[in-house]
Parts: C-alpha cells; sequence; structure tokens
C-alpha cells in the first residue's frame, strides 16, 4: 500500500468521494486502515458514503409525493450537484497531475484534497441528517425538525440548514395562501395545518355541523413558529371561504378579498416574513368574515329571522299564541297519540312555523298539550350554522315551557270568564225569585263559594303572572336585548354563534331548563339541578289545570238551576193560561255538587308528599 | 283570526266619545277618513283587526253600533269629516228623534220597542268576525238614552250573547256642580245596577273629575265637550293598546280584566294617564293647543309609573279618592306602558315603586304585590307624533271607588224620600202596574236598584278589610279546605295555604 503513489491515491479518493469504489479506497471505508495517508482517503471516502446515503434517501423521499419532502428533495439534489461540480473540478485537477511532474507545488495532494473537501463534508453530513430526520416526519412536522435544525449551534449547521429550511417551506406557505384566498387544499396528503373532515350523515347536509366539523387545525402539522392566533386567523379565512363557497353559493368573496390577497401574494414567501404574514392574512381574515357577516345577516336576515322565532317560538307575539291555542285547542285536548298532526297544520299557522309532533315518544296519559310544539324551518344554508339544530332543540324545549304557562294562563281566564257567567246565572235566577217568586234553595250558598273559586283562581293566576313577569322581564327580554346589541358588533361568524348560543344557554338556565335537550319527553325537562324546580313547576302548572273541572262542573249546576227555573216558569205561564193550578217545586241541589266534589282518594295523597298519616 | 271587539256607542255622550275614539285609532292605526289604510302605514305589524274589519274594497271599517234616539250628535258626525267612515247600515236613530228627555224609563222601553232592529244590527255586525272576544259600550249613565237604552242593551247582550264579555266606558256625571238633569241620580242608579250584573268591567269616567283635569291640569278654564271628550278617548285608545300591538302578555280582553278584576262584582275600574298634555288630550288639533305648553317632558318609565299614582291624574273625583284615604285599598292595578321603553327598565321601575310602598293593596289577596300589580308594556303609533317618549295609563281596582256609589246612593235617596219626579218614571211599564183596571205606581225596580248598588259599595268595603275572605260562613271554609285537598295546592305539606279557611 505503502507504494500507491499520491496522485493515484488522490484520484482514488476522488472517485470515492463521488461514491464510487477506488482501486485502494472504498465506499464505506473500512476501519483498520494502518497507514495515516490511508485514514486521509477514507475521510474523503466518507463524503461518498454520505453521497450514497443522500441519494438513497433522496430517492425514499421523493417517493412519498409530499411537497414539502420534494422541496426538501429538490433542496438536497441541488447541495448535491454543487458537491458534485466541485467534485468534477477537482477530478480534472488530479487529470492533469497524474501527467504532469511530480513535485509540484501546487499538486493536488491528498491533504489538500481532505481540507477542499472538509467544508461539503459537513455539508453532507447536516445534509444527511436532515433527510434522515425527514424519514418519520410528514409536512408541518418536517418543516419543525428543519426549524429546530435552522435554530443549531453550528454556524455551518444553521448556514446549511437555513434555505434548505425556506425552501421546504415555499410549498406549504402556498398551501396557505391557496387555503386563506380559496378556501381550498390538498387533500392527498394530511400533511397540511388544515384537515377537512368526513361528515357521516346526516351530518353532512347539517351546515353547522360542516362550519363546527367540517374543517379542523391539525396541531401536529403546525409549524412551531406560527402563533396560534395565526394559526386560528388562517383556519377562520379558510373556512370561512370554504363555506362561502359550499354553503352560501356565494361567488363575490374573490372580490370581496381580492385588496388583501395581493398583499398576501407578496407576503406568501417563507418563514422569515412572518410578520407580514400574520398581518395579511389577518387582513383577509377581516374581509371573508365581514362578507360572510353580511351574507349571514343582510342577505339571508338572520335578525330577521331572530325576530321572527322570539315572535312564535318564544310567545311574543302573544296574539299569535292566541290564535294558536284557539285553533288548537279542542284537538289539543286529545289524548296525544290520537291528535292529527294534519288537523293541526291546517290552522292557519306562517309559512316557516310548523307544528311538529314527535313520533313515537309520547308517554301514556299525556295530552296533546304535553307534546304539542311548534317548529321553525331555516332552509337557508349559511343560517344553518347560527340557528343550527341543537339550537332549535333548545328553542323548542324553551317553546314547551312557555306553551304550557300560556296554556294554563289561558284555562284560568276561561275560568274567569265562567265565575263571570256564572255570577249572572245567579242574578238571573236570584230576579226572577224577586219577580215571580219562585226561590231555588242553596241558591244563597253558591255565592260564597264562588268567592272561594275567585280568591283561588286569583291565587294561581298571580303565580302564573308572576311567573310570566320573571321570565319575560328578567330571563327572555334582558338576554334577547343583549344578544340584540352583541350581534351587530360580533366580528366573525363564530362570534355571532358563540353569542347566540350563550343567549340560549342563558334563557335556558333562567327559565330553568339547564343544559340544552336531549330528548323531548316532555315531563323529564332539565339538568341534575333544575330538576327539582321543573318538576315542582309541572305539578304547579298542572294542579292549576285541575281547577277547571271543579269550576265548570259548578257553572253548570248553576245553568242547570238556571233553566230548570225558566222551564217550571214557562210551565208556570202554561198551565196558567190553562186555568190550572201548579204545585209542583224544584231545588238547586248543592250537595249534589258537593258530593261530586269530594276528593277522591289517593289523588291528595300523591301528590302531597306527605303520608297520609303522618298528623 | 283575532279576538273581536264590537263597540257600541249609545246616546249624546256614547256617541260623541266614540266618535273620538275611533278618530284616535285612525290616527294610531294610520287610516284615514275614509277607512284606507295611508301608504306610510302599510307594513306596520299592528292589529287594526280587533277593531276594524275590511270590507272587500279594502276599506277598514270600524266595528261599531252608532245608537241613539235622537238624530243631534249621530247627523253630526255623519256631517263631519269621518263621514265615510262607519259602515251606514250600523247607525240607528229612532224614527221619531225625540231622544228619551233624559228619562232612563223612556230609553229602557224605547230600547225594548226597537229591540229586534237593534239586536240584527248587532247579528249582521257579528257576521264580520270570527271569533268574537265582547261589547264595549260607551255610554253616560246620567241621561236618558245612554243610561236607559244602554242599561237594557246590557240585559239583552248578556242574554243573547251570555259567552262574550261585556265591558263598558261608563261617564259619571259631574257632580260638583248642579246638574240641568235634576233625575240624574234616578237614572244613574238604575244604570249601575245593570252595570254591577251585568257587565264584566266598567272603566268610570268621572266627568268630575275630566273636568277638573282640563281646569287644573290643562289649564282650560271653559272645557269643551270635545276636549272632555278627547281626554275620554285617550284613556279608551290606551286601554286598548296591548290589543292592537300585541305584545309577550295582556293581548285579549279577558285577560287584562281577568288580572284587573278578582272579585267579580268589583268590576268599577278609575283610571289615570300621563302625561296629560293637550298632545295626549288632542292631537289632531282641535281646540286651542297652541295656548297650552305640554306640561310633563321628562318622562322615564320611574316617573309614569309614579305619577300614575298621584290622585291629580286619576279620573275619578276627588270627593270619592279622598274619604276614608286610609282605609281604602287597591284591589289590582294595570299599568300600560307605551312607547320607546327598555323592557328592563320597566321591570327595575316596578322595583323600586314597590320598595317605595307608594301602593295600599289588599291584604286579603294574592300574597305578592306583583301580581295585583300588573304592568304592560306597548308599541306606541309611529304615525302620531308626540312629544313624550313615554306614556302611561293606569286602570285601578280600588275600594274607594264606592264612595262614588254613596254619593250617587244618597242623591237618590235625597230625591226618592220625596218621591220627587217619580211621575216621569210611572208612565213606563216597568214602573207601573195594573191594579184592577188602575194604573198604580211599582217603584219597586228603584228599590231594587239601590239594594244592588248598596250591595256593590258594601261588596267594595268589604275588601277593604282584612278578613273579607274569612267573613264567610262555615260552611264555606269547609268548602275551601276540601277544594284544596282536591287541587293538590293547600294540605299539610303545604305551609302557606293558599287560602286562609
Amino acid at each position: 500500500m505503502a507504494a500507491i503513489p499520491e496522485h493515484l491515491l488522490v484520484q482514488d479518493a476522488l472517485q470515492a468521494a463521488s461514491g464510487l469504489n477506488g482501486r485502494c479506497v472504498h465506499v464505506p471505508p473500512p476501519t483498520d486502515y494502518a497507514d495515516a495517508r490511508h485514514v486521509q482517503a477514507s475521510r474523503v471516502a466518507e463524503l461518498g458514503w454520505l453521497l450514497r446515503k443522500v441519494e438513497g434517501l433522496a430517492v425514499e423521499l421523493a417517493s412519498l409525493q409530499s411537497v414539502v419532502h420534494e422541496a426538501l428533495v429538490a433542496a438536497a439534489r441541488r447541495e448535491v450537484s454543487n458537491y458534485y461540480r466541485l467534485v468534477a473540478i477537482l477530478e480534472a485537477q488530479a487529470q492533469r497531475q497524474a501527467t504532469s511532474v511530480p513535485g509540484d507545488a501546487s499538486a493536488l495532494t491528498l491533504r489538500r484534497l481532505e481540507v477542499w473537501l472538509s467544508e461539503p463534508l459537513g455539508r453532507l453530513r447536516v445534509l444527511a441528517e436532515c433527510l434522515v430526520a425527514a424519514c418519520g416526519v410528514r409536512g408541518g412536522q418536517l418543516i419543525n425538525v428543519l426549524y429546530a435544525l435552522s435554530k443549531h449551534g453550528d454556524p455551518l449547521v444553521r448556514k446549511v440548514v437555513s434555505p434548505v429550511l425556506e425552501e421546504a417551506c415555499m410549498p406549504y406557505f402556498k398551501q396557505i395562501s391557496a387555503w386563506v384566498l380559496n378556501g381550498t387544499m390538498d387533500t392527498t396528503n394530511r400533511e397540511f395545518l388544515v384537515t377537512k373532515e368526513q361528515l357521516a350523515p346526516p351530518h353532512c347536509d347539517d351546515p353547522a355541523a360542516n362550519w363546527r366539523g367540517g374543517h379542523r387545525v391539525n396541531a401536529a402539522m403546525q409549524p412551531n413558529f406560527m402563533s396560534d392566533q395565526l394559526v386560528a386567523d388562517i383556519f377562520t379565512t379558510g373556512k370561512s371561504i370554504a363555506f362561502l363557497r359550499e354553503w352560501c353559493g356565494d361567488t363575490h368573496w374573490a372580490g370581496a378579498i381580492s385588496g388583501s390577497a395581493q398583499q398576501l401574494a407578496v407576503a406568501g414567501g417563507t418563514y422569515q416574513q412572518l410578520r407580514w404574514l400574520e398581518t395579511a392574512v389577518s387582513e383577509v381574515k377581516g374581509a371573508v368574515s365581514s362578507h360572510l357577516l353580511g351574507i349571514v345577516m343582510q342577505q339571508h336576515g338572520l335578525p330577521r329571522h331572530l325576530a321572527a322565532i322570539k315572535r312564535f317560538l318564544l310567545l311574543g307575539q302573544g296574539d299569535f299564541v292566541r290564535v294558536l291555542l284557539d285553533a288548537a285547542g279542542d284537538e289539543l285536548n286529545k289524548s296525544a297519540k290520537d291528535v292529527s298532526q294534519y288537523i293541526l297544520q291546517a290552522a292557519d299557522i306562517l309559512r316557516r312555523v310548523d307544528v311538529r309532533l314527535p313520533h313515537g315518544k309520547t308517554l301514556e296519559g299525556d295530552l296533546g298539550w304535553d307534546v304539542f310544539a311548534l317548529q321553525y324551518h331555516v332552509d337557508e344554508g349559511p343560517l344553518g350554522a347560527v340557528l343550527s339544530p341543537d339550537t332549535m332543540a333548545g328553542y323548542l324545549r324553551i317553546f314547551r315551557l312557555l306553551w304550557t304557562i300560556k296554556h294554563v294562563e289561558v284555562v284560568l281566564e276561561q275560568c274567569w270568564s265562567t265565575i263571570n257567567s256564572m255570577q249572572r246565572g245567579l242574578n238571573t235566577i236570584k230576579g226572577q225569585e224577586r219577580v215571580h217568586g219562585v226561590a231555588v234553595d242553596n241558591a244563597e250558598q253558591v255565592p260564597p263559594l264562588l268567592r272561594a273559586f275567585h280568591a283561588y283562581r286569583a291565587e294561581m293566576a298571580s303565580f302564573v303572572t308572576s311567573l310570566q313577569y320573571y321570565i319575560v322581564f328578567e330571563v327572555l327580554e334582558p338576554n334577547w336585548a343583549k344578544l340584540m346589541t352583541a350581534l351587530p358588533k360580533a366580528a366573525d361568524l363564530d362570534a355571532v354563534i358563540s353569542l347566540h348560543e350563550n343567549t340560549l344557554q342563558a334563557v335556558a338556565t333562567g327559565m330553568f331548563l339547564d343544559g340544552l335537550p336531549q330528548m323531548l319527553t316532555p315531563l323529564g325537562l332539565g339538568g341534575a339541578g333544575a330538576a327539582d324546580v321543573q318538576a315542582g313547576l309541572r305539578k304547579t302548572l298542572r294542579a292549576v289545570l285541575d281547577v277547571q273541572g271543579p269550576i265548570q262542573r259548578l257553572a253548570a249546576t248553576v245553568e242547570q238551576a238556571r233553566t230548570e227555573q225558566a222551564l217550571y216558569l214557562q210551565r208556570a205561564r202554561d198551565s196558567e193560561a190553562a186555568g190550572e193550578w201548579n204545585v209542583e217545586s224544584h231545588t238547586l241541589d248543592l250537595r249534589m255538587f258537593i258530593a261530586r266534589f269530594e276528593p277522591q282518594a289517593g289523588v291528595a295523597e300523591a301528590s302531597s308528599g306527605v303520608p297520609a298519616g303522618s298528623e | 283570526m283575532p279576538r273581536e271587539l264590537v263597540t257600541l256607542q249609545v246616546g249624546q255622550c256614547g256617541n260623541q266619545v266614540g266618535a273620538e275614539f275611533w278618530r284616535k285609532l285612525c290616527s294610531e292605526h294610520g287610516i284615514n277618513n275614509d277607512g284606507i289604510v295611508e301608504e306610510y302605514a302599510a307594513q306596520s305589524g299592528d292589529r287594526k283587526d280587533v277593531f276594524f274589519y275590511q270590507a272587500d274594497d279594502e276599506r277598514y271599517i270600524p266595528r261599531a253600533c252608532l245608537i241613539d234616539l235622537e238624530p243631534r250628535v249621530i247627523n253630526g258626525i255623519q256631517n263631519s269629516d269621518i263621514r265615510n267612515l262607519f259602515n251606514p247600515e250600523n247607525i240607528f236613530l229612532s224614527d221619531h228623534g225625540g231622544g228619551a228627555g233624559n228619562n232612563w224609563a223612556s230609553g229602557y222601553s224605547q230600547g225594548e220597542g226597537v229591540q229586534e232592529d237593534i239586536l240584527d244590527m248587532i247579528d249582521r255586525e257579528l257576521g264580520y268576525s270570527d271569533s268574537l272576544e265582547g261589547f264595549t259600550l260607551c255610554h253616560s249613565i246620567a241621561g236618558g238614552t245612554g243610561s236607559g237604552m244602554g242599561s237594557w242593551l246590557l240585559e239583552a247582550l248578556n242574554d243573547r250573547y251570555p259567552k262574550k264579555l261585556v265591558q263598558t266606558y261608563s261617564v259619571f256625571p259631574n257632580q260638583s256642580e248642579s246638574s240641568d238633569v235634576v233625575v240624574q241620580p234616578y237614572n244613574s242608579l238604575l244604570t249601575l245596577k245593570r252595570l254591577t250584573l251585568n257587565a264584566d268591567a266598567v272603566v268610570v269616567l268621572d266627568n268630575t273629575a275630566l273636568n277638573r283635569i282640563a281646569t287644573e291640569r290643562l289649564h282650560i278654564a271653559n272645557p269643551t265637550f270635545a276636549q272632555v271628550n278627547s281626554l275620554v278617548s285617550t284613556v279608551m285608545a290606551a286601554s286598548t293598546a296591548t290589543l292592537r300591538y300585541p305584545g309577550y302578555m295582556n293581548n285579549d280582553l279577558v285577560g287584562l280584566l281577568a288580572s284587573l278584576i278578582p272579585i267579580p262584582q268589583c268590576h268599577f275600574l278609575m283610571s289615570g294617564y300621563t302625561p296629560l298634555t293637550l298632545d295626549a288630550a288632542d292631537d289632531r288639533g282641535h281646540g286651542a293647543s297652541s295656548a297650552v305648553a305640554s306640561i310633563v317632558r321628562k318622562t322615564t318609565v320611574l316617573d309614569v309609573m309614579r305619577r300614575l299614582l298621584q290622585p291629580k291624574n286619576l279620573m275619578v273625583s276627588a270627593g270619592a279618592r279622598a274619604k276614608e284615604y286610609d282605609k281604602s285599598r287597591y284591589i289590582s292595578i294595570l299599568n300600560i306602558i307605551q312607547g320607546d321603553v327598555d323592557p328592563t327598565q320597566l321591570h327595575q321601575s316596578l322595583m323600586r315603586i314597590r320598595e317605595r310602598k307608594l301602593a295600599n293593596f289588599i291584604d286579603w289577596g294574592p300574597a305578592s304585590i306583583q301580581a295585583c300589580w300588573l304592568v304592560a308594556l306597548s308599541r306606541k303609533s309611529p304615525f302620531v307624533k308626540s312629544a313624550h317618549r313615554v306614556s302611561g295609563l293606569m286602570l285601578a281596582n280600588h275600594t274607594s271607588i264606592r264612595h262614588l256609589f254613596n254619593r250617587t246612593l244618597s242623591q237618590f235617596d235625597k230625591l226618592f224620600k220625596r218621591n220627587a219626579f217619580v211621575e216621569n218614571y210611572k208612565e213606563y211599564p216597568m214602573f207601573h202596574r195594573m191594579v184592577g183596571s188602575k194604573l198604580e205606581a211599582d217603584l219597586e225596580e228603584f228599590e231594587d236598584a239601590r239594594e244592588v248598588v248598596a250591595a256593590l259599595s258594601e261588596e267594595y268595603a268589604a275588601a277593604e278589610s282584612s278578613d273579607y275572605i274569612d267573613r264567610a260562613d262555615g260552611s264555606t271554609a269547609d268548602i275551601s279546605t276540601q277544594m284544596a285537598s282536591q287541587l293538590n295546592l293547600g294540605g299539610a305539606a303545604d305551609a302557606r295555604a293558599p287560602i286562609r279557611a
């Protein structure tokens, strides 16, 4: 080995540096060289080994079909070709040397070669390291790996990695700007910041679910140098545009953002222009958000729909409720499963408001009142994001309580009318008694009874009114007013959605309807804390409805007495005309009424909560 | 679709007040004198159909029957700017046109005489409504037609439409000055009997107080009929505001009345209105509005509610209000606040007023004052310019109203003791009977009416005491207890029994 001339050795080493085996220098370098020159040659040969490795990795990474990897590979290949150029120059020099005179002072010795190649060796080492690191990761993660290396303490590493990082970032940033400006992205490799989710039916047709879950931030792919705010902005902007295109059928968004778009295109370079990117993205986001809001608020008229919901679902328009109660009353007094949705719908209800009866969920013993509900149809795409099925279910729940209260109120009003006409019936009886002397027994017992009924009714009405005052003036109106003031100031659709949901939640909580609904059973409303209040409220309202029966029975009794008296007088007149003497008598039997009125066993005990024998 | 109300205006006063009321409604709904909705009011979202129906030619026609026994006032309306507003078929004038001569009995018996015409007219009018809620009667109780014929009408309505509500706006005579109608106490008493027995609610419009308000509050030396009637129409329009501009609550008459009238007999309501200005009293420019500066400018809900409690804004005479003031109690209050009001502000105002305990309520009623004290919010018509952001109407059921009845009773007694002027009544069937072939006076009707009104006054007096419910005899108490257990409201579980039985 000692006989090998220097220039041959140099040529051999250069060959090894290009990744080829020489006559005496092999790639990879054997470890048992004793000669110092061998050590030098083998160092050069390490280059060859690295080169093979880099090229191998480059091929492997290129096959991943990942844009970021491709960029990395391209950067690596450029580095490699630079290196080849150097080797070619050195080889040319070594060739010349073989034909020239030995001992030339400028001759390319092994030592010189080592010096020449020491920097490329470092670069290739770093490059190889980059490529090795790139093997296990994808997209944004790769950028993170490179970014970490670009902060390496060794200036050489920084020097090598920085352009590579820059190159690798390029496709990533291009994706960002495509996403931000078009709402589109490459879905083949899940290596981008945002991923598109496939929603299972029925959610795939639900704009709210799409808005909420159609796209996600892939945190694993988030470059570390991007702030969370920037990521959120990027995400929202693209999501808004995708939403505009897919759900609003809107084509004007491009115009809305064109001003900011140019800036982004200029900025769209590298991670070093991050601050610029931040401003540009936030500008686009502002433009897109306000465009989307404009569509939701103005074009599709969200405030208008909210107002309609308040009028109908939250019973804000009292006369409508009244009409509904009048129109539906008879049908709803039937048992729940007999109520016909068809007949209810025939009631003249506005286009978007619909009657809803849950199928197969009715409980035994429920009347139509208990299961009746209104539905507000939202058929325009973007509105569905705000007025989502979840929130509509929340409205439904609120509606049912309001509806029950209204029903009770109406029943109490009917009781008032009944008592009043009873009073007038008694006046008639008394008048006839005075004029014609036809007494009705026990009639004097009715007025005190009426007064008692009236007092009961007033007490109940007072409770129902207080409840309504509380709900309207302390829960509904203030929360709604808050929503209405905040709504025009909302910055983006997400803000609108959360404002709306919070309002609904606050109202539901205020009305003891904690937790938005899962089920529609009429009696099982409310979360754990609210359950007691709810149950108590329901029981009380039920009890109020029960007052109707006795009052109507008494009214019937009085009416009967009045009719009998009138018939008696008629007969008396007839017989008088016929010249006969009438000796018939009759009574209004109040005791009959009281007998019918005796408490039924079990009813009082069941709801009083105290065992009958406790006293 | 709506719950319609048909207005029956009877007699001179009734028709004058009624005409003002319709003017007011028209201006609030943007309906012109021919019943056509002005273009600016086409999309106002109010409820015109409670008080109007739409004829085929898009005209809005008041659901009103104009009834009188003498032609002067109705002819006046037919020659006025609103002559095309009413359905001409709904105008009834007696053939002879001689009026009732300020005699209740004449009015009553003439009513009976033409009952078929009138009831046909009302039936026909009802054909225009889908679900009639009730009737509103406008009349005065002191004259002949409004009182007598109005009384007959009240009975007839009860008889024919027993399930419909009957509310009246009844103008009580001015008792502070000697009236030119000497039999006023007779007429009033006989009408009061029907108002007690046959009406669901009576809004008392005390002429004494209306004149006082016009002179003291509006600084009009000699208020004209038009000016006083304008005050009345303001009250009428405001009391129907929640029916015409529906909100969450109080959207039908029965709802309003049921909350105000917990005892059926005690259904006489006082009214108060603020801010009382000629703006409010007269937005159409009748009278000398330019001469009078508006009195109240600063208006918040709290101000309005507080002011409504001030006696000087109540349209019931001072004599009735001030007597035994310490004893008198509110049975219920309804404030209808109109205008640009933040609902949350409303609640706060009510809380603050409650803290100050400005109103004495009955102490046997429902525990919470809030229930007796109802506040309804209503929009204000966008078409009527007003200097005031917020205005308020109070309808109150107050026990001091009994002093008004007592006064009528004592005036009646003074006349009746001497059998004065009963000859005028004797010629009508209700006040005579045949004894053999001789016609004899039968004044039992007077005595009965006196009994009814006295009982009414006593009922109000009784309501002032805290043992109002308890004073019923033992059997009722038993029934109450039974009822309590039946309804699951009282019993051992609830320490606070709903009735102190």
